[in-house]
C-alpha cells in the first residue's frame, strides 16, 4: 500500500471514530467496567458455546460445538486476556442477550436456529471488514470488538482441536521430505499446522 | 546428583564457560584433542530426545494453545514475547535473571544445557571480505584483525560437521559452503525469485542455508519437516550442542559437564601473569568453588561474558579482566530486522505444498558492494522471507462473515503469500554497552548487568530503505494488497548480540587477538558473539563455531609448544 492510500485509509478511520465509535465508548471499552470472575464465564458457557456453533457450524464435518470450542474460548479468555478485555467480551455477550430479547423476545439461547444467525449476523455487521488495515488500526486504538475477539477465537479453538485438526483440516504430524509445489486436488483442505 | 563434592577432581586441561553454540564447539574440540575438559553451564542440563518434552505434543494438547497466560506475560514481560507454551521451558524466567534495561533491550537467554542452540534460527551465512574489511574502509569500530582467507577452511570444517543445506550461488560477498542438498523454493517463491533477478540482476533469491538436515548426517536426522524445531527434535533434524558436539565431547571420554554452575569470575595468577582457573556457584547448594584449569574458553555469550570479565578484578585488572583497552562491554551489536513487506498474489491457486519447510528464502545483500553507491546509509541488509497459502489463522482477521461459507473458507488454503524483512547490519558504536550495576545485585549476589543499546541513524535510514525496496519488489512481481512496514522492535529483539569483547590488531583499542586470545592474558580465548569485531548483516551463528574451531586449534598448540 503507498502512501496515499495509507493516509486515505487513516482519514476515513478518523471519520468513523467520530461517526460510530465515540470517545465514551472508546473509555467504556478499554476501561474495565466489573472484575470478570469464573462465576461469569461458566454463566455463559453454553451462550459461548452455541456463538461458536453459529460461526463454524456442523457440516459434513464436525462444527464447533462437538470439537468443545466453547471450553477452550473460555479458557483462552480467562487465563490469557486482561480485565478489560473479558469484562468487553461479557459485555458483548451481553448484549447479544439485549438484542434478541428485544427483537425476537428471548435469550439467544431460547431462540431457533434462524433468529439464531440473524442475531450474530447483527453483531457482525458491527465489525468493520472493508479494509484489512482499517480493521488492524481500529483493534490498535479500540481493542478488539467482542465479536472479533470471539470469531478469531472460534476459529483458533475449533482448528486447534482434535476435531478440527484431523477431519476438517489434514493433519499431518510428520510429513517427511518438504514438496514444495503439489497439485491442489479437489475438496483439498489446509494443512492443520504451518 | 550434580551437587558439586569437596573432594572432586577440581583441575582440568582445559574449561569452557557456557555449553551454547559456540561452548559445545569448544567443548568438542578440546576433548577430540584429548584434553581433559570441563564444560560448565549455569542452567539445568538438557539431554538430546528425552528433554525435550513438548516435541511430539498436538496443537490440542496445549490447553490455552499457542497462547501464554496473563500471568505468564506478566510473570516474564521479556521472554514471553519469544516463547510459546510450547518452548517456554527453554526460555529463562525473567523475575529471577532480572537485568537493567537503560533503553529498552530484550535479552532473550536460555539458561540450560545447550543454551539458545535449541531454539536458534539455524541459518548458518559466511561472511567475506566485504564484511572484515568494511570497519577499516569506512572508520566505523577497529579492523578485523583477520581476512575471509584465514576462516575459510574454518568454515568447510563446521559446516561438514554441523550439516548446512543450501545452494551454491557463486557471489563474491556470500561464499557458497560446504552445503547438503538445498530444500526447494515454492512456486511463489520462484515467481518472486524471476522477478527480482530480472529488474536487477545484481539480486538473487536462494533457498536459505540451514543447519537442517535434507540426509542422514553423522547419524542425526534427516529433518521430517514438522517445523517444530524450538521444541528441540527428537530426529536430530537439525543442529544444536544437545544433539550434535556435546554427544560428541562425551563419546571421547575426556568431557566433564557440570549444569547449575554459575561462573562469577575468572582467576588470575598475578605472578604468571596467565588465568589459574573461575570461581563458580553451585546453584544447588550455593556453595563456591574454584576450578582450575591450563587454558580457558570463554562462552557465555555476548553480554554474560561481558559481565563474567568486568566482575573479574584484580590488581593487575582493575577494570575487568584484560580489560586494559576499557573496551570490555562496549560495541554491543545487534542486527534489526524490523524493516519489510508482504502482500498476496492471485497466481497458482491450483498449487500447495507438503510438509512446513523450517525455513524460508534469502535474498543476499545487494547495496553498498562497491563503495560508489549512495543510499543515504553505509554496509547492507539481506531480506530473509518466506512464501506461503493464507491459512486459518490469517483469514480468522481477514475472512468476512461467519456459518458455513465462512467455514469452508477457513478451511481451504488461501491465496499465495510473501513476508519479507531485512536483516541489517548494525556499527560498533562505542555507546552501545553493557556494565556492571553499582548496586543492585541478583540471588546469588552478583551484579546485575545495565544494559544500554539504541539503534541510531544508519541503522534507520538503512531500514527505510530495506522497508521500500521490499514493497516495489513485490509490486513488480504482481502482489496485491501489498503492506510495508518498520516493527518498532527494540535491540535484543534478532537475538544476535554481539561485539563486547572485540577481536582487534592493537591491544589498546581491542581485547582479543586475532586468534580469539586475549591480548594480555594469553591462556584465556573468547569464541562467542562477544568477539565480533563487526556485525555484517549476516546470521552470525556460523562464524562463532568457526571461529571456536580455529582458537581451539590454535589454543592446543600453543599449549604443546609450551606458550600457554
Amino acid at each position: 500500500m503507498d502512501r496515499r492510500n495509507y493516509l486515505k485509509s487513516v482519514l476515513a478511520l478518523i471519520g468513523l471514530g467520530i461517526g460510530s465509535f465515540s470517545l465514551v465508548k472508546w473509555f467504556k471499552q478499554t476501561t474495565p467496567k466489573f472484575v470478570v470472575t469464573n462465576r461469569d464465564w461458566e454463566k455463559r458457557r453454553s451462550l459461548i458455546t452455541e456463538l461458536a456453533e453459529v460461526i463454524i457450524p456442523t457440516t459434513e464435518t464436525p462444527g464447533a460445538k462437538e470439537a468443545g470450542v466453547g471450553n477452550y474460548i473460555i479458557s483462552v479468555m480467562s487465563k490469557c486476556y486482561d480485565q478489560s478485555q473479558q469484562s468487553a467480551f461479557i459485555s458483548g455477550l451481553d448484549d447479544v442477550d439485549h438484542f434478541t430479547k428485544s427483537q425476537f423476545g428471548r435469550l439467544f439461547m431460547d431462540c431457533d436456529a434462524s433468529s439464531r444467525y440473524d442475531a450474530v449476523q447483527h453483531f457482525s455487521y458491527s465489525l468493520v471488514e472493508s479494509s484489512p488495515l482499517l480493521l488492524k488500526i481500529k483493534n490498535k486504538l479500540f481493542g478488539k470488538s467482542f465479536f472479533f475477539m470471539l470469531r478469531e477465537l472460534t476459529v483458533e479453538g475449533y482448528c486447534t482441536s482434535q476435531l478440527g485438526s484431523t477431519r476438517a483440516l489434514t493433519y499431518d504430524p510428520v510429513p517427511g521430505a518438504y514438496e514444495a509445489c503439489i497439485s491442489l486436488s479437489e475438496h483439498q483442505t489446509s494443512w492443520a499446522t504451518k | 546428583m550434580y551437587i558439586i563434592k569437596r573432594n572432586e577432581q577440581h583441575t582440568y586441561d582445559a574449561i569452557v564457560v557456557g555449553s551454547g553454540i559456540s561452548g559445545g564447539w569448544a567443548a568438542m574440540e578440546l576433548c577430540k584433542k584429548g584434553l581433559k575438559t570441563l564444560l560448565l553451564e549455569r542452567g539445568r542440563d538438557v539431554t538430546h530426545i528425552e528433554d525435550y518434552p513438548t516435541a511430539h505434543m498436538n496443537p490440542w494438547d496445549f490447553k490455552f494453545g499457542l497462547n501464554n497466560t496473563l500471568e505468564d506475560r506478566l510473570a516474564n514481560p521479556v521472554q514471553s514475547n519469544v516463547y510459546s507454551p510450547a518452548d517456554k521451558h527453554y526460555y529463562v524466567n525473567d523475575y529471577e535473571h532480572p537485568y537493567i534495561q537503560e533503553q529498552p533491550f530484550n535479552w532473550f537467554r536460555g539458561y540450560q544445557v545447550g543454551g539458545r542452540s535449541l531454539t536458534w534460527g539455524r541459518q548458518c551465512y559466511r561472511l567475506s571480505d566485504l564484511d572484515f574489511e568494511a570497519n577499516s574502509k569506512d572508520g566505523n569500530g577497529v579492523d578485523w584483525p583477520i581476512r575471509y582467507k584465514d576462516v575459510e577452511k574454518w568454515y568447510d570444517y563446521v559446516e561438514s560437521f554441523v550439516g548446512v543445506s543450501g545452494r551454491k550461488e557463486n557471489l563474491k560477498h556470500l561464499p557458497d559452503g560446504q552445503f547438503l542438498n538445498p530444500m526447494e523454493l515454492n512456486c511463489i517463491e520462484k515467481h518472486l525469485g524471476e522477478s527480482v533477478n530480472r529488474y536487477d540482476t545484481s539480486r538473487i533469491l536462494t533457498i536459505a542455508r540451514i543447519a537442517n538436515l535434507t540426509r542422514g548426517w553423522h547419524s542425526r536426522g534427516p529433518c521430517l519437516s514438522r517445523n517444530l524445531c524450538s521444541r528441540g527434535c527428537p530426529y536430530g533434524g537439525y543442529f544444536s550442542s544437545n544433539s550434535s558436539t556435546i554427544p560428541a565431547a562425551a563419546a571421547t571420554g575426556n568431557l566433564t559437564i557440570k549444569p547449575y554452575s554459575i561462573v562469577t569470575e575468572l582467576l588470575l595468577d598475578e605472578n604468571s601473569r596467565k588465568a589459574k582457573g573461575v570461581r563458580v556457584i553451585d546453584t544447588i547448594s550455593n556453595e563456591v568453588f574454584e576450578f582450575r584449569s591450563k587454558i580457558i574458553f570463554v562462552n557465555a555469550s555476548t553480554i554474560a561474558t561481558a559481565g563474567i570479565l568486568l566482575n573479574s578484578k584484580s590488581t593487575r585488572f582493575p577494570n575487568g579482566f584484560g580489560n586494559d583497552s576499557g573496551e570490555v562491554g562496549h560495541n554491543l551489536m545487534d542486527h534489526h530486522s524490523s524493516a519489510g513487506a508482504q502482500g498476496q498474489h492471485e497466481y497458482f491457486s491450483n498449487l500447495y505444498y507438503k510438509g512446513r519447510r523450517p525455513c524460508g528464502f534469502l535474498i543476499p545483500r545487494f547495496r553498498n558492494l562497491s563503495a560508489d553507491e549512495n543510499h543515504g546509509f553505509i554496509r547492507g541488509y539481506n531480506i530473509q522471507g518466506r512464501g506461503e497459502r493464507l491459512e486459518w489463522i490469517d483469514k480468522s482477521r481477514s475472512v468476512h462473515g461467519f456459518g458455513k461459507d465462512f467455514k469452508e473458507q477457513v478451511i481451504t488454503p488461501g491465496p499465495w503469500s510473501v513476508w519479507m524483512g531485512g536483516w541489517g547490519e548494525c556499527l560498533p558504536y562505542h555507546e552501545n554497552k553493557v556494565i556492571l550495576d553499582p548496586l543492585l545485585k541478583d540471588k546469588w549476589g552478583q551484579p546485575q548487568l545495565r544494559i544500554d543499546f539504541s539503534f541510531k541513524k544508519n541503522e534507520k535510514t538503512m531500514m527505510n530503505d530495506i522497508r521500500e525496496t521490499s514493497g516495489e519488489m513485490l509490486e513488480r512481481a504482481g502482489f496485491k494488497d501489498i503492506r510495508t512496514f518498520i516493527y518498532d522492535k527494540p535491540g535484543g529483539s534478532t537475538i544476535h548480540e554481539m561485539g563486547t569483547a572485540r577481536m582487534g590488531a592493537d591491544p589498546k583499542t581491542s581485547v582479543l587477538n586475532k586468534y580469539n586470545q586475549i591480548h594480555s592474558v594469553k591462556n584465556v580465548f573468547i569464541t562467542d558473539g562477544s568477539c565480533m569485531t563487526s556485525s555484517a548483516c549476516q546470521s552470525p551463528s556460523l562464524t562463532y563455531m568457526a571461529l571456536t574451531a580455529r582458537a581451539c586449534e590454535y589454543a592446543f598448540l600453543e599449549l604443546k609448544r609450551g606458550n600457554l
